[in-house]
C-alpha cells in the first residue's frame, strides 16, 4: 500500500544565507531553480536555498507551477566581497555542467561538499585551456604543467602527481593507466631532446584542421589539495573565483594526504602516505 | 587527384594509430620531415608507366614509409604547405611556395631531425627560399625530380641544398625518388 503524502503548502522565508523554499516537488520547478547559477542555489536536504537576488522570480515560479502564492520575505543579507583563504579540500568531482549552462566541479571541505569550482578556474590553474585542443590532450596536461615549465617544475610536478596516482595507494579506477602516463609524460618532458622533438610534433599536429579532438568532460587532474583561492561566500558554500597556490595536504609527521574513490563506494577513501622522496 | 583519406603503412598516423600514441608522442622517434612539391608541374604525366610525377611520388614515399615506419613525417606544399600525417601528400596544383613551406617547416627544425625537399622546379621566389633555408639549423636534403634536360631548377636546389651543407641528388621525373632518399639517408650506399 502506498503512503500518500500530505501536501505541504509551499513557504518562502529567510535565514542568513537567502531564501528557503519548501514546496511539494514539483518537477518544473525544480527544472527552474536548476536553470539558476549553481552558486545561487543548494539543496540543504530538506528545502531549497536560494540566492536573494533571484526573490521574485522564485515567486513567480511557485505560482506558475504550483498554483500556489508565497509572500516575499525581507532579507538582511550579508554582503561579503571577495575573500582569500586556504582550504583543504579532501575530494574534487568531476566538471559537470549545470542547467545553466556553466561548467563547475564540487570539492568536499569542511565535512560537505563546500567547495565550487567552476571548471575555467580548474583549467587556468592547471595550464589546460580549453581553446588549445592539442595541448588539452598532451603530456604537458597529464603533468599539468605549462608548456614554457623548466626542468625543477616538471620533476616537481612530476612527484606531486605520481605520488596521487600511484595504484598502490590511489583506488581511483584509471589509476594504474595513469600513472604509467605520468612516467611517460616524465621521461619525455625531462629529456631535452624528446622533448623538443615532441613539441614539434604538437606544433605540428596544431595545423592540422579539427585534428580530432573531442571536448571531453573535464577533470582536475589533481583529486585533492591544500588549496589557497580567492572565493565568494555564497550560500554557505565557497565559490572558488581564482586559485592562488595548490599543495599537498600534508599531517603533523609530514605525510601526504591521498583520496581517491573506488568503483561503487559512495564515499571517497583517505590514505595518508610518506613523503619521503621529496 | 587527392589522397588526403589514404593512410600510408608505416606513416606517422599509422604508427600513432598502432601504438596508441599521440601523433606528437609518435613523432618522438621521426628523424626526418620529407617536403615536398605537389604544385600543377608534378600532375606532367612523363613519368614512369605515363604516369604523373605526382602519382609516383605517392608510391615511391608510400614505399619509403612502409621501409621506415614512422622514420618519415610529410609536408605536402604548393602555394600553402600542409602536414600530411597519413604519408600521403595532398596534390594542390597551383604555385611553387618553396618559402613559405619552409618556414611552416621550420617547427620541426630540432635537433634529430633533418629535411628532404622534393622539387621538379623552380620555386616562386627563389631568394625568399634561400633565405628560409637559411634559418634551418639541420640539414636540407634535395631530390631534383625535374627532367635532367631541365638545369634550371637542378642548379637551384643544389644550391639550397649545399647552403645548409646538405646534399643534392636527382631522380628524374622522380623514378627511382625511393631509392634516391633512402641514400640520402644513409640507409643505402
Amino acid at each position: 500500500m502506498r503512503l500518500r503524502r500530505e501536501h505541504r503548502p509551499a513557504s518562502l522565508t529567510a535565514d542568513g544565507n537567502g531564501l528557503v523554499l519548501v514546496t511539494d516537488y514539483n518537477q518544473g520547478l525544480v527544472s527552474w531553480i536548476k536553470s539558476l547559477p549553481v552558486s545561487d542555489r543548494k539543496w540543504n536536504g530538506t528545502a531549497w536555498v536560494i540566492h536573494p537576488k533571484h526573490g521574485p522570480g522564485v515567486v513567480n515560479a511557485v505560482k506558475q507551477h504550483m498554483w500556489e502564492t508565497v509572500t516575499l520575505p525581507v532579507v538582511t543579507q550579508q554582503v561579503s566581497g571577495p575573500q582569500t583563504g586556504t582550504l583543504d579540500v579532501l575530494y574534487i568531482g568531476t566538471c559537470k555542467e549545470q542547467p545553466s549552462g556553466e561548467s563547475v566541479a564540487f570539492g568536499w571541505s569542511g565535512e560537505a561538499w563546500s567547495v565550487i569550482f567552476p571548471e575555467a578556474v580548474l583549467r587556468s590553474w592547471f595550464h589546460i585551456a580549453d581553446n588549445d585542443p592539442t595541448f588539452a590532450e598532451s603530456l604537458y596536461a597529464v603533468l599539468a604543467v605549462e608548456r614554457t615549465a623548466n626542468p625543477e617544475q616538471i620533476k616537481k610536478a612530476y612527484r606531486m602527481m605520481s605520488r596521487q596516482w600511484h595504484p598502490d595507494v590511489c583506488a581511483e579506477p584509471d589509476a594504474n593507466e595513469k600513472f604509467i602516463r605520468i612516467g611517460k609524460a616524465y621521461d619525455v618532458l625531462s629529456d631535452t631532446n624528446q622533448r623538443d622533438k615532441y613539441d614539434a610534433g604538437l606544433a605540428l599536429s596544431a595545423t592540422m584542421e579539427g585534428n580530432g579532438y573531442k571536448r571531453v568532460t573535464f577533470r582536475s587532474p589533481v583529486r585533492c589539495g591544500r588549496i589557497t583561492a580567492e572565493y565568494l561566500q555564497k550560500l554557505s558554500r565557497k565559490e572558488v573565483t581564482k586559485i592562488v597556490s595548490w599543495g599537498d595536504i600534508k599531517d603533523g609527521t609530514g605525510r601526504v594526504l591521498v583520496t581517491s574513490w573506488r568503483m561503487g563506494d559512495k564515499h571517497f577513501t583517505e590514505r595518508w602516505i610518506e613523503a619521503n622522496n621529496e | 587527384m587527392s589522397n588526403s583519406l589514404t593512410i600510408v603503412n608505416g606513416s606517422l598516423l599509422d604508427m600513432s594509430a598502432q601504438n596508441r600514441k599521440s601523433l606528437a608522442e609518435t613523432f618522438i622517434g621521426c628523424d626526418c620531415v620529407i617536403i615536398v612539391d605537389t604544385s600543377r608541374s608534378m600532375d606532367e604525366k612523363d613519368s614512369r608507366g605515363g604516369l604523373s610525377r605526382y602519382e609516383v611520388a605517392r608510391q615511391e614515399l608510400a614505399s619509403l614509409q612502409k621501409t621506415l615506419p614512422g622514420k618519415l613525417a610529410v609536408i605536402s606544399f604548393s602555394t600553402d604547405p600542409m602536414f600530411c600525417p597519413g604519408g600521403t601528400p595532398q596534390y594542390f596544383g597551383a604555385s611553387t611556395n618553396l618559402a613559405k613551406a619552409l618556414e611552416f617547416a621550420k617547427i620541426a627544425d630540432v635537433a634529430g631531425i633533418r629535411f628532404i625537399v622534393i622539387s621538379d622546379g623552380e620555386p616562386d621566389s627563389a631568394e625568399a627560399a634561400l633565405n628560409a633555408a637559411s634559418k634551418f639549423r639541420g640539414k636540407i636534403d634535395v631530390v631534383y625530380v625535374g627532367p635532367e634536360s631541365r638545369p634550371t631548377g637542378r642548379d637551384f636546389l643544389a644550391r639550397l641544398a649545399a647552403q645548409s651543407g646538405g646534399t643534392s641528388v636527382t631522380a628524374d621525373r622522380v623514378m627511382e625518388l625511393a631509392e634516391k632518399t633512402l641514400m640520402l639517408l644513409g640507409t643505402r650506399q
